[in-house]
């Protein structure tokens, strides 16, 4: 009897296809997006060409900030990555495609989750550190900076006898960036229009709704007094806010395969 | 073979399928008419799965569509009525498109497109709609499936093009499959459409072959009316009349005049027992 759940043979049919696809309407865009910090350079360093009359890069202060909002626009372009889905068309096509519901949820968030976020910081970092490379007055790559700012907290801990670790603040960025890219995919399967406004005014609802929970609750607006007075406690805030995203992100991952069963056309 | 039993749906309070049942079975291209928004996508999109029954079921050889196993999908295709374009060559979409069917004839693909007399090397998203059309046809044929279902598939084809795609529907499909055609464009599939399904508001009004029906009702291409008529058209050779046959006695049925038949005397027609 032929596996109707999951067939990995399938699957990696369906994922290549999917990949090819995705290379023709989605991934340049992500690439592109990738280059947003040679724009920035390029602008930056005819901005003091002509302003200032010397040849000076973007700082590294600068340079995080872009990278900050080409990672935000990445997170909100997942809308559009299968937001064909509701289309009549493209939707149907895709759904009729023979492939169970479980490969293609697979594939779809191998495709939102590492191939997007790898393809983009891949490039962009990669582009960052050539530029530096090349340019000496950038000053630090983003990937030196990142490493050099922990680096230096953890010597800071260290001579207080503590250490805060590599792990858990990758933990905390990877929950994080996944919790968006899920969220932003869920909301492009399920709204037909105007994705992306749904999908911010939700996280408005969602967040004035918790903040008057919190009052009922806890008698105070969610504005937490965070007394943080040991490494240990810092640790353990991280934890748990990593834990809570990873659980939202598993709900909402869910959320995509129960749409992606019920879709309808 | 699907059996669709007790079938009902319904978009919020208007009802559009009413408890239909019926048999579609291998070896038949079925016609599917009905006037505008008389159910005919809402059944389609039923049969292949893209939406759910709410009242009855669907089973196509043990499967339900809506559960959109593999093993279906791969036997089956849908063909909308607005087809989807695609950012690459119609060759590289076939090959690439065609590799997710295990039936999938890359070279029949070819063939066909050939016989459409659309170029391979076309990108997609600069063909006509016509042309896109005719490539989506293309695709659905080659992927050698056992169940078609096709909403409005002259829609937007050319005169040529229409005779092409008669000549490849008869010519490509396997002899067991079953071939769901929906269309308001009965003249473009006349010669092809055998049984014919009338959809009605929330019914089906008659699901019968063309023998059946020419055992049922007589088709009158002369020039003397018959008071008995229940249709009557005139012609610029003369009349089309459609009347109980009762001497049994052969014609050619015409699905205009049929499908007007049947509207304007549902009540006489359901008697007649088609």
């Amino acid at each position: 009897m032929k596996n109707e759940i999951f067939n990995g043979q399938r699957f990696c049919n369906w994922f290549k296809y999917d990949i090819i696809q995705m290379w023709r309407t989605q991934m340049k865009t992500a690439l592109w997006t990738g280059l947003a910090g040679l724009v920035f350079y390029a602008i930056v360093v005819l901005f003091n060409l002509v302003v200032e009359r010397e040849w000076s890069g973007p700082s590294l202060d600068s340079r995080v900030l872009v990278c900050f909002i080409a990672f935000t626009v990445l997170e909100l372009r997942q809308t559009r990555t299968y937001g064909f889905l509701t289309d009549k068309a493209k939707g149907s096509a895709w759904l009729m495609a023979p492939a169970s519901t479980l490969e293609k949820w697979t594939g779809m968030l191998l495709m939102t989750l590492i191939v997007f976020p790898v393809l983009f910081l891949v490039s962009y970092l990669g582009v960052d550190w050539l530029l530096c490379t090349i340019d000496h007055t950038c000053g630090e790559s983003l990937i030196l900076g990142a490493s050099n700012a922990i680096a230096e907290v953890n010597t800071e801990l260290a001579t207080q006898g503590e250490f805060l670790g590599w792990g858990i603040v990758i933990w905390f960025l990877i929950s994080s960036t996944f919790l968006n890219f899920v969220y932003f995919l869920l909301c492009g399967i399920c709204f037909k229009k105007n994705k992306i406004l749904w999908g911010l005014a939700i996280i408005f609802v969602v967040s004035m709704a918790s903040s008057a929970l919190s009052v009922v609750i806890f008698g105070h607006g969610g504005n937490v007094d965070v007394n943080i007075t040991n490494v240990e406690d810092f640790r353990a805030m991280m934890a748990n806010f990593s834990i809570l995203m990873t659980v939202v992100t598993v709900a909402l991952a869910g959320g995509v395969f129960y749409r992606l069963k019920t879709i309808k056309h | 073979m699907i059996t669709v039993k007790d079938l009902s749906f319904a978009y919020g309070s208007k009802v559009v399928l009413k408890n239909i049942s019926m048999e579609l079975k291998g070896g038949n291209i079925y016609g599917l008419l009905g006037e505008n928004g008389v159910g005919k996508t809402t059944l389609l999109t039923l049969l292949c799965g893209l939406k759910a029954p709410q009242h009855g079921s669907i089973d196509t050889d043990g499967r339900s569509p809506f559960n959109r196993q593999p093993s279906l999908l791969g036997e089956q295709f849908y063909l909308p009525d607005e087809v989807a374009t695609a950012p690459s060559k119609a060759c590289d979409f076939g090959r690439e498109t065609g590799s997710l069917w295990p039936a999938y004839d890359h070279a029949k693909f070819l063939q066909i497109l050939s016989e459409f007399e659309v170029e391979s090397a076309q990108k997609m998203d600069a063909m006509s709609a016509g042309q896109l059309k005719k490539t989506w046809i293309a695709f659905a044929l080659a992927c050698n499936a056992l169940y078609y279902f096709m909403d409005e598939p002259t829609n937007g084809l050319d005169i040529p093009s229409k005779a092409q795609f008669r000549k490849a529907i008869t010519k490509y499909t396997a002899e067991e499959s079953v071939v769901v055609i929906s269309t308001h464009q009965v003249r473009d599939l006349e010669n092809i459409i055998d049984p014919v399904i009338i959809l009605d508001k929330e019914e089906v009004l008659m699901n019968a072959s063309l023998e059946e029906i020419s055992a049922k009702l007589f088709f009158d291409y002369g020039n003397v009316i018959n008071p008995d008529a229940l249709y009557l058209e005139k012609t610029p050779g003369g009349t089309i009349q459609v009347y109980p046959n009762a001497t049994g006695e052969e014609s050619k049925v015409n699905l205009e005049a049929l499908f007007n038949a049947v509207h304007a005397h549902k009540n006489i027609v359901k008697s007649l027992g088609i």
